[in-house]
């Protein structure tokens, strides 16, 4: 195997500020959207990239989301010529390790990119919502020479202090980094995707496993370390939608961005499709008791109530009676008759028989089952 | 099963919808919105653990092909299942004798590949659940070496025309056959389903060669039928015969109740199929659906009642869709009235305002056209 770029996801994290919802899955495998889980993203933005290596690192919770990843088949990434491996910790002559930092994930998986023989390295998250062509990134690392390419975006900048925060100059080459500042310098944000020149990333993830002050982590020590010693890092400006769905709050935001009409994340073209596991649904029912209105409804679903601006995952039933407003209902969820779900997120096969109302600034999570 | 099973989904003789079906056979015809016919018979061999699979092709391989690609949708284990579409070539030109017969004989080569003890042939407009897992096993205890499956029907006057039906003795043998041109109501129809042991099927073959070249396995059945033992087995649960475009339409609409719905899906038995990777359905603000299955990938503006929507079609505002059945990727633009119609797939309806057919005779808008 040789290939220009591999692409590697960083999908081991829990996930604590989803709360309830990673207790058995690990984040990237949390549903999304009434289709998809959050992991779609980013190994759909492989596939459409062109790239036929990925390796996905897994850790906390990892059973779910290994069996989802499979070969890769959903997203295309098994045919001839085509790798999709899980890349869990595992037990080596020198001892069995957790991965205990970002880099350190990467690190223990040298041999596996090795291997693929790759120029470049591609570093994602497997918790992002976006859609984006890698390829396209590369390019620009090619044209301005660079050692590491970041993929940035403008936030506002009163909510800069929640983002690693870069400072660049004209031509977008980096010179200062923030992490989480109180007074951010700049609203240009890390999204946490980097390309590296592999022959660098290789030299650095080794200097860095034998530092024994080092955390392992892109963002506080392989990318400042990068800096310091002069390398040539850059920021790729990304201009589409890009969502880090960390919290519940974001999680239904984000959701809620699908109904808006403005949302560039535009899942209904044909281009550049999001890929998902195929669920064999039955199809999707709406009843005669049923009203539905500004609404995301997936096959499988089966509605008698009423679906107010709201997202309807795969084999979910809104009995006669119920009511569904700004919320986003996980797979195989029950909303019993003449129960009100009002902005909430509700988790996959639990049953709902009382009214779960949230606020518009605070989205309920109801998940138990 | 500790059996092997062969399963084939016959095509051949396959009634036709009118322009619906002049590019496609009914098995790659779509039903319901997000499946194709065979994937109803294809399930069946799924789901009754069959490993191996053939599709009996008379023509439109090309509607064949592309809707079962490499027939992995509907294989557990690709490496002990095996799956082929069976095309007879040198005759499919040649009408008289592209037979299921001769379509056998043509690929016995897959036979021979797959060797199984017993194989189920299955038509694909015949839509009904089947598990031929117990039905093989009944099949082996009972002795018998061709098994029929029928139903008892009340309606023969306005359907199944043309299908087989049976006389029936005391001990559940088949003693004649004859087509059903709808002299009366009541009777037992053939689902033209059988069960039987490869070297049953392999002497019917070569009974069927010695016999006439034009031949088919119902003819030979038919022929044979009072001197060897078919046994009858009834299926008591939903069955349609979907074989005329007005049929297609009544019998998509009549699956809207939801009791007739779960006679057909079950639980723990699902229907498989190709995937699009297409979005959920995207409803926007001020439409209004009832009573209707909305395939993924579709945009709702209007109001659809009563009705089939395929995969990514568009509805715009003002429109109102109505007993009616609508392909995959249509268009029906602002303002339209579609009512007791069937739009295939691919069409546009943009500069009529009108699409109104009768339920006995519905409007149909062939595939790709803009009207």
């Amino acid at each position: 195997m040789k290939e220009e770029m591999v692409a590697m996801i960083l999908a081991g994290g829990r996930g604590t500020r989803l709360q309830s919802l990673t207790a058995k899955v690990a984040k990237p495998a949390v549903f999304f959207g009434g289709k998809y889980r959050i992991i779609d993203f980013p190994l759909s933005n492989v596939a459409n990239s062109g790239i036929h290596a990925v390796g996905v690192a897994t850790q906390y919770e990892s059973t779910a989301l290994n069996n989802y990843i499979g070969t890769g088949r959903n997203w295309g990434l098994n045919g001839n010529g085509a790798l999709t491996s899980i890349l869990p910790p595992r037990e080596t002559p020198k001892g069995a390790n957790w991965y205990s930092g970002t880099a350190d994930a990467i690190y223990q998986n040298i041999d596996w990119l090795d291997k693929t023989h790759c120029e470049y390295v591609v570093i994602l998250s497997g918790d992002h919502v976006y859609k984006m062509d890698y390829s396209e990134m590369l390019n620009f690392h090619k044209k301005n020479a660079a050692d590491v390419t970041i993929s940035c975006i403008k936030v506002p900048l009163s909510e800069a202090p929640r983002f690693g925060i870069v400072c660049t100059d004209k031509e977008n080459r980096i010179n200062e980094f923030q992490e989480k500042p109180k007074v951010p310098k700049s609203d240009y944000a890390s999204m946490g995707i980097y390309i590296f020149t592999y022959s660098l990333l290789r030299e650095a993830l080794i200097a860095d496993a034998d530092n024994k002050k080092s955390t392992h982590d892109f963002g506080k020590d392989i990318l400042p370390d990068f800096l310091a010693s002069g390398k040539r890092l850059f920021a790729y400006p990304f201009t589409g939608y890009w969502k880090d769905v960390g919290t519940i709050h974001s999680l239904w935001e984000s959701n809620m961005d699908l109904l808006d009409d403005k949302c560039t994340l535009d899942l209904f073209s044909d281009e550049f499709k999001i890929y998902s596991a195929d669920t064999f649904s039955t199809p999707q029912f709406i009843s005669p008791s049923a009203s539905v209105d500004d609404c995301i409804i997936n096959q499988g679903a089966v509605i008698r109530g009423q679906i107010v601006h709201s997202v309807i995952s795969n084999e979910v039933t809104v009995e006669k009676g119920a009511y569904v407003q700004d919320s986003f209902v996980m797979p195989g969820a029950i909303i019993k008759a003449g129960v009100k779900v009002i902005d909430a997120i509700v988790g996959s096969s639990v049953v709902v028989d009382k009214d779960k109302i949230g606020t518009p600034t605070d989205a309920l999570l109801v998940n138990d089952k | 099963m500790s059996v092997k099973v062969l399963g084939l989904v016959n095509c051949f003789d396959n009634p036709e919808f009118g322009p619906m079906t002049r590019h496609r056979s009914i098995a790659s015809t779509s039903f319901l919105g997000r499946y194709a016919f065979m994937d109803m018979a294809l399930s069946n061999f799924l789901n009754s653990h069959i490993p191996s699979i053939g599709i009996l092709c008379q023509n439109h391989i090309r509607s064949l092909t592309r809707h079962v690609g490499s027939g992995r949708a509907w294989t557990s284990n690709t490496k002990i299942g095996d799956f082929q579409i069976l095309y007879d070539e040198p005759n499919v030109a040649n009408p008289g004798y592209n037979t299921d017969v001769a379509d056998l004989t043509e690929n016995r080569w897959f036979l021979k590949q797959v060797n199984p003890d017993y194989v189920v042939i299955a038509p694909p407009y015949m839509v009904y659940e089947a598990n031929f897992d117990a039905l093989i096993k009944d099949h082996i205890a009972s002795g018998a070496r061709i098994t029929m499956l029928y139903t008892h029907a009340t309606n023969l006057k306005r359907a199944f025309i043309n299908t087989n039906k049976l006389l029936i003795s005391e001990r559940g043998k088949v003693t004649k056959m004859e087509p059903n041109r709808g002299e009366s109501e009541e009777g037992d129809v053939s689902l033209c389903t059988y069960i039987m042991d490869y070297p049953m099927l392999e002497s019917l073959l070569e009974y069927a060669k010695g016999t006439s070249s034009f031949f088919g396995l119902a003819d030979t059945l038919n022929y044979l039928s009072p001197s060897v033992l078919i046994r009858a087995v009834k299926h008591n649960d939903y069955v349609r015969s979907f074989d005329s475009l007005s049929h297609y339409l009544k019998f998509s609409l009549e699956l809207l109740d939801e009791t007739t719905f779960h006679q057909l899906f079950k639980d723990k038995w699902p229907i498989y199929t190709k995937t699009y990777d297409t979005p959920p359905v995207l409803y926007k603000h001020g439409c209004q659906v009832e009573n209707s299955y909305i395939a993924n990938g579709s945009i709702i503006e209007g109001t659809v009642i009563n009705s089939v929507l395929g995969r990514g079609v568009v509805v715009k505002k003002g429109t109102v869709i109505k007993n009616a059945v609508i392909g995959s990727d249509a268009i029906i633009d602002e303002n339209t009235h579609i009512e007791n119609a069937v739009v295939d797939k691919e069409a546009q309806v943009l500069h009529i305002s009108e699409v109104v057919g009768t339920l006995d005779d519905p409007l149909y808008i062939a595939r790709g056209d803009i009207v």
